[in-house]
């Protein structure tokens, strides 16, 4: 209404789709927070929706883990990666956004694939692989979505920017992930279409490598675009360093992919895999740490004498989160933290601390700051605290309730008495020393979830008020125009080499202003980076395949029938959220589980279940531990076998029958599994007749297969 | 520079981040619709450089060492030291042990290698026989009856081969001979603690485990009866 007449639409900002990604941001942010919230009630109340009869099934730990990780990634970051790509990329190039329509479409096809992915989630419909949880087809139409729909107007507003000026650092990062997302999902995804490529320990490492190198793009590489535009903003608007700047960009292009290689330790994959993906690790953590302190000192220095706002009280703890992160996770990527870190709540402690520390926080900050630029809606400083104080207070109380329980479990499984044996042999014992920190962490997720919703209103009256008026787009360049100039050398008049002057020279990294100026080379450079980063891991993991070769003693899969279609229960219901399947060579895991597992292990396994997370035991060498009868009471009750047990029921499973077919080897062994849990005494529990084609036998007969894969025929048919 | 602060609402459309009052003064906020980044040319922290190099000089001498196919410096190798360490601690004062009944009444009488039993049983059978041993799945195995035993070494043969079709597994391939002596003599050790929440007796009551005296009697009489 006030805008100029003489002002043409080309020269305003099109806010639109920011305050729609803004807002769905928000919507599945709450989604998230209250799945974040029933599954910490579920660690400590596993009985949680034992009233609910069948239909609890649905709210297993096992089903709702992927569609809280979906939620928060997809839906979260990613629509907050979009709003404040659509945002910053208009602001910094001083242009309206292109091709507006698409982002429309954008939108609509995001949010279907989000509402998709839960719905397939609840379907049963499952990769079972890491951040790969979604049906073939639905990555596809991510990736379509992304290279279709996000892609085109973000090349084009990027390359019509005014007077061809450098990038500014967000914009970097914001290429990188648009650049390295579909990849990394087409990589993925490559192992489970029929024509399958990996299996086995290559399974394994592809899983960690993409998927979780996907988690690292999209759990932080946003937030790291973010905080470069926020902390600038909230401050002097100067970064501190180019040079670390610089240096924090090409450790995450090069290695951002590695950000996963803490699950390789001290597992089956080889050791020199394993002390590559340490060094990588090792490089992209040192870099990003250096990104981190180049924040740290951008961030105003107040000197505690002026009152912050509360958007750069948020950017400043986002900050000091990232800080922590990186030293963090360069300690997990040393191999010899393995025995304290890996498999327990340590990880998932670092995880939450990337999503709930970094990026969440950022986010909030991100959209305080600019609501007055992109609607009319006012925010009240009294409630803008509040929403921090709960979004920090939330996040820190889960974050370190989850390191506590992870050191907690580490000295559980690992403390050995003056005897050389298991000072705490049973493993519940972890789980009730743990139990009062996972109060704490539905305390802390709790506080998260008022935080979102009070975020959620915001946005609410964000999306409700006018548009206001139409930006018009200020006149001049963004960023300085001028490149960093190269300081003369010291060494000139020293004794040195001109080899050295060279070198020196080249440090100061100005030659990069020439790469900053052109989309084109920063994109070249980005994918080659990324090229270079998948090689030194892709050869590895084809050498790795010989491995599996190895086991060509096992030619053929030593699973029978049935016993796969148990395995396909175990995948689809998510017991690798809480159960591993690796046993590693350390002294208390071998005097606790067994020998520890090998490549041949794992060589007809696809998707592999090595898993990520001890809430349960290790089932690698679980076959033949328990007998048949007490699975089925087990799955049936796990409260009555282990009181301190925090498993969810399966009892539906016992009674939901399967469609065997025609073939007979099912139908035997399926049989032979009945005889043996009734000849045993069962089923004792129910006073019905114990359903022979059951899932649950199915299950039970995949169970006592685990960790016989080498070491012995199955056992069922030497019956 | 802007001609957005001409605009009647120009507060409302190019907010300073700050209020003006609580901004530093020497600060000028960016404006967030024309926002301009400018990079500074900070140096590189000299211990951010020295923890770089220290990382990378030490990556080739670690591979170097660990990689170079020099027998005894895999994790495994590592592990089996430290796993042959372990079974030294905790088995070098006795041995290898015979799995025999006499072996099995000598250390009934030694507390501290039942502690050794008690570890291996709450690793492996808490699950099935409950914390102490009173039944679960499971017989109890703190009463005077015994399902597939009569005298003290069946207790060897059903933790070693199983029992009662697979209702007890069995557990030769998975514990050491000594983890199956010192776990089995434990469980007969039970015998009699009738423990709380004890399962009914199943089976069949057996005669006391034998003393020493008696075996050593016995196998005088061995010895005796050879030629």
């Amino acid at each position: 209404m006030n805008v100029d007449s003489t002002t043409s639409l080309s020269q305003t900002y099109e806010d639109r789709p920011v305050r729609w990604f803004l807002f769905a941001a928000g919507f599945w942010a709450v989604i998230a927070a209250v799945a974040t919230v029933v599954l910490s009630l579920l660690l400590v109340m596993p009985k949680l929706f034992y009233e609910l009869g069948d239909s609890a099934q649905h709210f297993s730990f096992g089903r709702l883990f992927p569609t809280q990780m979906q939620v928060l990634v997809y839906g979260l970051l990613g629509n907050g990666f979009f709003a404040f790509t659509y945002f910053a990329a208009q602001r910094l190039c001083r242009r309206r956004l292109a091709l507006v329509p698409l982002s429309g479409l954008h939108f609509l096809s995001w949010q279907g694939l989000i509402v998709a992915a839960i719905l397939a989630g609840s379907q049963l419909q499952t990769q079972g692989r890491w951040l790969g949880w979604m049906p073939w087809s639905l990555d596809i139409a991510l990736v379509a979505t992304w290279l279709l729909l996000f892609m085109p107007s973000l090349v084009i507003t990027l390359s019509h920017r005014e007077h061809a000026t450098r990038l500014a650092p967000p914009i970097w990062f914001v290429l990188a992930i648009a650049i390295a997302v579909p990849l990394l999902h087409v990589v993925n995804n490559l192992a489970s279409s029929e024509g399958t490529i990996y299996f086995g320990v290559q399974d394994a490492m592809i899983q960690w490598w993409s998927g979780r190198g996907l988690a690292s793009y999209w759990m932080t590489v946003p937030a790291v675009a973010m905080l470069y535009f926020l902390v600038p903003m909230v401050g002097s608007g100067v970064i501190h360093s180019h040079r670390l700047t610089v240096i924090h960009f090409w450790s995450i292009a090069l290695f951002g992919c590695w950000g996963g290689n803490f699950q390789w330790h001290l597992t089956a994959v080889p050791e020199w895999a394993d002390s590559l993906a340490m060094f990588a690790g090792l490089m992209l953590w040192l870099g990003c740490f250096g990104g981190a302190y180049n924040l740290w000192r951008s961030l105003p220095r107040n000197g505690g004498r002026v009152e912050r706002s509360v958007a750069q009280r948020l950017v400043t703890a986002a900050v000091v989160c990232y800080l922590i992160y990186c030293v963090d996770s360069g300690y997990m990527s040393l191999k010899q933290s393995s025995s304290s870190t890996q498999f327990t709540d340590w990880a998932t402690a670092n995880q939450m601390l990337a999503i709930l520390g970094v990026s969440g926080l950022s986010l909030v900050a991100f959209s305080l700051l600019i609501m007055p630029a992109i609607s009319a809606a006012s925010t009240n400083i009294r409630r803008g605290n509040w929403l921090r104080w709960l979004a920090v207070e939330g996040a820190a109380f889960q974050v370190i309730a989850l390191y506590v329980a992870g050191r907690t479990q580490a000295f559980s499984w690992n403390q050995l008495n003056d005897l050389g044996r298991l000072e705490y042999p049973e493993f519940v014992n972890a789980i009730a020393w743990v139990e009062p920190m996972w109060i704490v962490v539905a305390f802390g997720a709790s506080a998260w979830l008022l935080a979102m919703l009070a975020w959620l209103t915001l946005l609410l009256k964000m999306v409700s008020s006018t548009n206001g008026l139409p930006a018009t787009i200020p006149k001049g360049a963004s960023s300085e125009s001028t490149d960093p100039i190269t300081v003369p050398s010291r060494l000139v008049d020293a004794p040195v080499l001109g080899v050295a002057i060279g070198l020196e020279q080249w440090t100061q990294l100005t030659w990069h202003a020439a790469i900053e100026r052109s989309i084109g080379k920063l994109a070249t450079r980005i994918g080659a980076g990324l090229a270079i980063g998948t090689l030194l891991f892709w050869l590895p993991s084809f050498l790795v395949r010989g491995l599996n070769g190895n086991a060509s003693s096992v030619t053929q899969s030593p699973y029978t029938e049935l016993e796969l279609i148990g395995r396909e229960i175990y995948v689809r219901e998510g017991c690798v959220s809480c159960h591993t399947q690796a046993t590693r060579p350390l002294v208390p895991e071998v005097l606790r589980y067994g020998s520890f597992s090998q490549a041949t292990d794992y060589a007809f396994d696809r998707p592999t279940q090595i898993g990520f997370r001890r809430v349960g035991p290790d089932l690698a060498r679980e076959g033949g531990r328990q007998t048949s009868l007490w699975h089925w009471q087990h799955l049936e009750n796990p409260q009555s076998m282990t009181p301190e047990s925090v498993m969810p029921a399966f009892d539906y499973l016992l009674s939901k029958p399967l469609e065997f077919g025609k073939s007979e080897a099912i139908v035997r062994q399926a049989e032979l599994v009945a005889a043996d849990i009734v000849s045993q005494g069962g089923p004792v529990i129910h006073d019905d007749n114990l359903l022979m084609n059951s899932s649950g036998v199915a299950l039970i007969a995949y169970l006592q297969r685990l960790g016989m894969v080498t070491t012995s025929s199955p056992p069922m048919e030497n019956n | 520079m802007n001609e957005l602060e001409k605009m009647p609402d120009a507060s409302l459309r190019t907010p300073s981040i700050q209020a003006p009052s609580i901004q530093a003064p020497s600060i000028q906020a960016p404006s967030i619709q024309a926002p301009s980044i400018s990079i500074g040319n900070g140096d590189i922290p000299w211990w951010w450089k020295a923890v770089g190099f220290a990382i990378v000089l030490f990556a080739m001498p670690y591979f170097a060492y660990f990689h170079l196919g020099t027998p005894g410096r895999t994790a495994i190798d590592w592990f089996d030291v430290a796993l042959a360490k372990n079974t030294e601690l905790q088995y070098a004062e006795i041995g290898e042990l015979n799995q025999d009944a006499p072996t099995m009444v000598k250390f009934l009488a030694e507390p501290s290698w039942l502690r050794v039993g008690q570890s291996v049983f709450k690793t492996h059978c808490v699950q099935c026989h409950g914390t102490s041993g009173e039944g679960k799945v499971g017989p109890n195995l703190g009463d005077e009856t015994y399902k597939n035993i009569r005298s003290i070494e069946d207790i060897l043969t059903v933790i070693n081969r199983g029992a009662g079709g697979n209702s007890m597994p069995a557990w030769q391939n998975k514990l050491n001979s000594n983890e199956i002596v010192l776990v089995s003599t434990y469980v007969a050790s039970l015998r009699g603690t009738k423990p709380d929440g004890g399962k009914g007796p199943e089976g069949q009551v057996i005669p006391p485990w034998p003393t020493a005296g008696e075996l050593s009697s016995i196998s005088d009489q061995r010895v005796e009866s050879q030629p």
